[in-house]
């Protein structure tokens, strides 16, 4: 495939040289100009650049503070946040790893009731943003909170223990990302061939042992891929760090640019926490290789049959009952209390309006600048022989694999020295934002490029189109659902997005996350119900959307689809895909396979 | 000999879909029964049941004179002792070449590896142990998974359709090579197949199963020349159908007089094997269709009252379409009911 491109290409080139090779087209283009490669990669430079060079700065303003930075780094207390975040990361995969794996399993595998309810209610807790799950956690088991005002009227209390710090910190995170694992773990067990365990079984083996010797070694890829994108979503997780004041280094980077406005300290923590992130995706590009556990041969399908459960029914549904009520209902619940409490206290309650417009407008300007900058990035990656686009493309993705908070302070501090002009406006937002999700774009338009054959080029260039127009009637038409799932998902992105607004937006710029974050930090609780319940209305609105589209048959298989076919009972053989992470939670990483492959 | 394997009127339904019925089988220990039969009959069901997949709906199972399924209780696949060849292998990708053969295999470590020697050189994968499976070709692979199905000594091995997933060449070879290893080994055997062919050349036994039911059990010469049914027929081997009245030893149809197998009377259908009718000088029976096979030919003959017939000889005699020859009958023919 890649030959014939070379040589369609080789062929254009050297008939616009004026060589013998006569194409059947019409009349070619004598000018010299750039061919769609050539435009193509000078995009990918620019758009690898201006996504690094924030960063090069970032780090070279952190080396630069020399040994007395070293020393600064090395102090107790810097060292004490590099032991939060580690125990924070270690703690929460470890309570992933006791979610995801049951829940995989009963999902999957057993006769459970109400299924797919459960399955689909499960799910929806990564629709939760970070922030927004631990302000209502604290809101419900804080020392005062709702728990508290319920046990009060019986027990004569004085107040709860306070959740805030490791506690707090370990059950949001834990709530929002057990479905990293969850999900792979239930394609390997829906996917793998059931004649493994069959074939186990009539080698002498109990069901146990058949899960100690031939289940959970076939799950070892998904679980461990499952638990490095838990960690990473811990280091980078600002949101509910912060509300549960747990001095992880996202926190600590916030807290030492703001209060302090010491930059160079900040960068210097900012930069440990880069490493911190290099260090694990170093460790996923030596675990993430393995062997799945698909057939070898093409054999007839078969479903294992559900096993029944028994006398495990009634722990099994405690279980879904708490994760669902923790994770999504308490949440719901919590801010609509707050919505109809509103009246009680006497704050002007938020220009809704105002509030909406803004977030819906820096939104979707980010996500229409992302869709566009995908396509031809997409395109290029295209092109297998060309290795060094495939690394430019790759680069870009570290806006997304790093923190948040690290892209973002990267930005502010370029900004400050080099552009002077952007700082604090609009745009630098907005290259913020798709800094950090242009790799959501660029995966949803690869994976709906890489479906269409280079046979539809190759006729369209036979029927005298050139390259742009192969482009514009070809593949665009070919890949526009995928295109705009991945805008939609940009959009659903920046919506919820913390940290790059909390440090990039201009005084007065405020979306929802914002307002919900100062609101929190005045302890305005009431006026968080609205925003709140709209951002969560709007992610699920925007999941079961994006789902729907790419259900139609003929639907090119793309951003979200792994996740879709996990829901329906005809669930394919396929491992998760990062990017069904990325339609649902608020902070992913689809920038991840590139980034290990830049490694 | 000792009945290695019974099973007494098997009944298994899939919601809608009857999968089996009145299903019997008995397979005496050490012979190899191939399982012939068409698309969607129930073959891989067969199996399932008789390994503790699925279980049976009605009717029973007997493995060496132990009842595995049946009203009375189900003994679950892992104390069944019969191993299975799955049609895509299902060897585990977690383990190499020895974990794989290794896995059913209890006793102690040293026990264990020579066993896992043993096997390898058996079905002729000295030195594999050690390599993953990624390298492997089909053919290989498909020894894995039959040492792996040998290794715990089970009493029966079910092979489900073990050849299908490889290339021609490879088949033919590869057949004849499981069929001397399970002959070593003295190992009781079933294996599916789609091809005639096939389970005609390796099997001790063919059994013949159409829309889940057990049409015939016999060695394979006898299932050639004496099926029970035309529909037994139909499924091995290519058949011409004449209907005929017989009487004793005779039977009388267009072809004029024939020798009967055996004695009969009334209104039959005879059964002759395109070998059987043999082509002399010009005559009054037209040739429409020539098919060359090279080491044979095929013939589609018409005769005078328009009845169609198939006839194979040899190559060496060249033929034309529309050339007039005349046909006798080679030996005596099976009358099957009419
Ligand atoms: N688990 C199942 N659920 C529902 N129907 C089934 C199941 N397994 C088999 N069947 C049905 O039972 C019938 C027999 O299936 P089986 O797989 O035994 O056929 P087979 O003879 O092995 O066919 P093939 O040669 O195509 O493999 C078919 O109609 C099939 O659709
Ligand atoms: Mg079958």
């Amino acid at each position: 495939m890649a030959a014939d491109l070379t040589r369609g290409f080789t062929r254009f080139a050297a008939a616009r040289l004026g060589d013998t090779v006569k194409p059947s087209g019409p009349r070619l283009p004598h000018l010299p100009r750039l061919d769609r490669h050539q435009a193509l990669q000078i995009i990918a430079v620019v758009t690898a650049l201006v996504v690094l060079l924030p960063l090069v700065w970032l780090v070279l303003r952190a080396t630069g503070a020399g040994a007395e930075g070293l020393a600064w780094a090395l102090r107790p207390r810097t060292l004490t946040i590099l032991s939060n975040s580690i125990v924070l990361t270690v703690t929460v995969m470890a309570g992933a790893l006791a979610i995801g794996l049951p829940f995989a399993w009963l999902t999957a595998r057993c006769q459970l009731p109400w299924r797919r309810f459960w399955l689909i209610a499960g799910l929806l807790t990564m629709v939760v943003p970070s922030y927004l799950g631990a302000v209502t956690l604290l809101a419900a088991f804080g020392p005062r909170g709702l728990l508290y005002d319920l046990l009060a009227t019986v027990l004569p209390l004085e107040r709860l223990p306070d959740i805030r710090g490791w506690f707090g910190a370990w059950l949001s995170i834990t709530l929002i990302t057990w479905p990293f694992i969850a999900l792979p773990a239930r394609a390997v067990l829906l996917g793998s061939d059931p004649a493994l365990e069959e074939a186990a079984r009539s080698l002498g083996h109990g069901r146990w042992q058949v899960f100690r010797r031939v289940t959970l070694p076939l799950l070892r890829p998904a679980l461990t891929g499952g638990s490095l994108l838990v960690a990473l979503y811990t280091l980078s997780d600002f949101g509910a760090v912060a509300v549960m004041r747990y001095n992880a280094f996202t926190r600590a980077i916030y807290l030492q640019y703001t209060s302090s406005f010491d930059r160079e300290r900040a960068a210097i923590l900012a930069l440990m926490l880069i490493l911190l992130t290099l260090l694990l995706l170093l460790l996923e590009r030596r675990l993430g290789q393995s062997r799945n556990g698909a057939r070898l041969g093409a054999g007839a399908p078969r479903r294992l049959a559900p096993l029944p459960i028994g006398r495990w029914r009634w722990p099994a549904l405690l279980f879904f009952v708490m994760i669902v009520g923790l994770g999504v209902a308490l949440p719901v619940a919590v801010l609509g209390s707050w919505l109809t409490r509103r009246a009680l206290f006497n704050v002007t309650p938020p220009d809704m309006g105002m509030l909406t417009a803004t977030t819906a407008t820096v939104s979707a300007l980010a996500a229409l600048a992302a869709g566009a900058l995908a396509l031809p990035l997409a395109l290029l990656l295209r092109r297998r022989h060309s290795r060094l686009s495939h690394w430019l493309v790759a680069l870009t993705s570290s806006g997304n694999v790093l923190p948040g908070i690290v892209v973002a302070l990267a930005l502010v501090f370029f900004a400050a020295r080099y552009l002077p002009a952007w700082y604090q406006t609009v745009p630098l937002l907005l290259l913020g934002y798709v800094t950090r999700f242009l790799p959501l774009a660029i995966s949803a338009s690869r994976s709906a490029l890489e479906q269409i054959s280079p046979r539809l080029e190759e006729a369209a260039r036979g029927l005298g189109q050139r390259p742009w127009q192969v482009v514009l009637r070809i593949y665009v038409p070919l890949a526009r659902a995928s295109i705009l799932a991945g805008i939609a998902l940009v959009f659903l992105s920046v919506m919820k997005e913390l940290p790059t607004t909390l440090v990039l937006s201009p005084i007065g710029t405020r979306t929802f996350a914002t307002h919900i974050w100062s609101a929190y930090s005045e302890a305005l609780l009431s006026l968080i119900g609205g925003p709140g319940l709209l951002l969560l209305g709007v992610s699920a609105l925007g999941l079961i959307a994006i789902l729907l589209r790419e259900r139609q048959p003929g639907a090119a298989p793309g951003t979200g689809v792994a996740l879709l076919r996990e829901l329906p009972r005809r669930a394919r053989h396929r491992v998760g895909h990062p990017c069904a992470f990325a339609l649902i939670s608020h902070d992913h990483r689809p920038g991840l396979p590139a980034a290990r492959q830049a490694l | 000999m000792t009945i290695a394997l019974a099973c007494q009127q098997l009944g298994k339904r899939f919601d809608t879909v009857l999968a089996l019925t009145d299903f019997n089988l008995s397979l005496q220990a050490g012979q190899l029964l191939a399982l012939l039969g068409p698309s969607g009959c129930g073959k891989t069901t067969t199996l399932r049941l008789i390994a503790g997949f699925e279980r049976p709906d009605s009717g029973e199972i007997h493995i060496e004179g132990r009842v595995v399924a049946g009203p009375q209780g189900f003994v679950p696949p892992e104390n069944r002792r019969v191993g299975m060849v799955f049609q895509d292998y299902a060897l585990f990708p977690h383990l190499d070449v020895a974990g794989n053969i290794a896995f059913g295999l209890k006793g102690g470590r040293e026990e264990r590896r020579q066993r896992t020697e043993s096997l390898l050189s058996l079905v002729g994968l000295e030195g594999f142990g050690a390599r993953s499976l990624q390298g492997l070709s089909g053919g290989q692979q498909q020894r894995v998974a039959l040492a792996r199905a040998l290794a715990p000594e089970p009493a029966l091995v079910l092979l489900d359709e073990p050849f299908s997933n490889l290339d021609t060449h490879l088949r033919v070879r590869l057949r004849a090579e499981v069929r001397a290893i399970l002959r070593a080994t003295g190992t009781t055997a079933i294996f599916v197949t789609h091809d005639q062919e096939e389970a005609l050349s390796v099997a001790d036994q063919v059994a013949v199963m159409s829309a889940g039911r057990m049409l015939q059990v016999a060695e394979p010469w006898r299932l050639y020349h004496e099926p029970v049914s035309r529909a037994v027929a139909e499924l091995v081997g290519e058949s011409n159908f004449l209907p005929a009245e017989a009487e004793g030893r005779v039977a009388r149809c267009v072809l004029g007089e024939l020798d009967l197998r055996q004695p009969a009377s009334g209104p039959v259908t005879l059964l002759l094997r395109p070998e059987a009718i043999q082509l002399t000088g010009a005559g009054q029976v037209r040739i429409e269709e020539v098919q060359f096979f090279g080491d044979h030919q095929r013939l589609r003959l018409r005769l005078a009252d328009d009845t169609g017939l198939t006839a194979q000889t040899d190559s060496r005699r060249r033929f034309q379409g529309g050339q007039g020859v005349g046909i006798t009958v080679n030996g005596p023919v099976l009358a099957l009911p009419a």
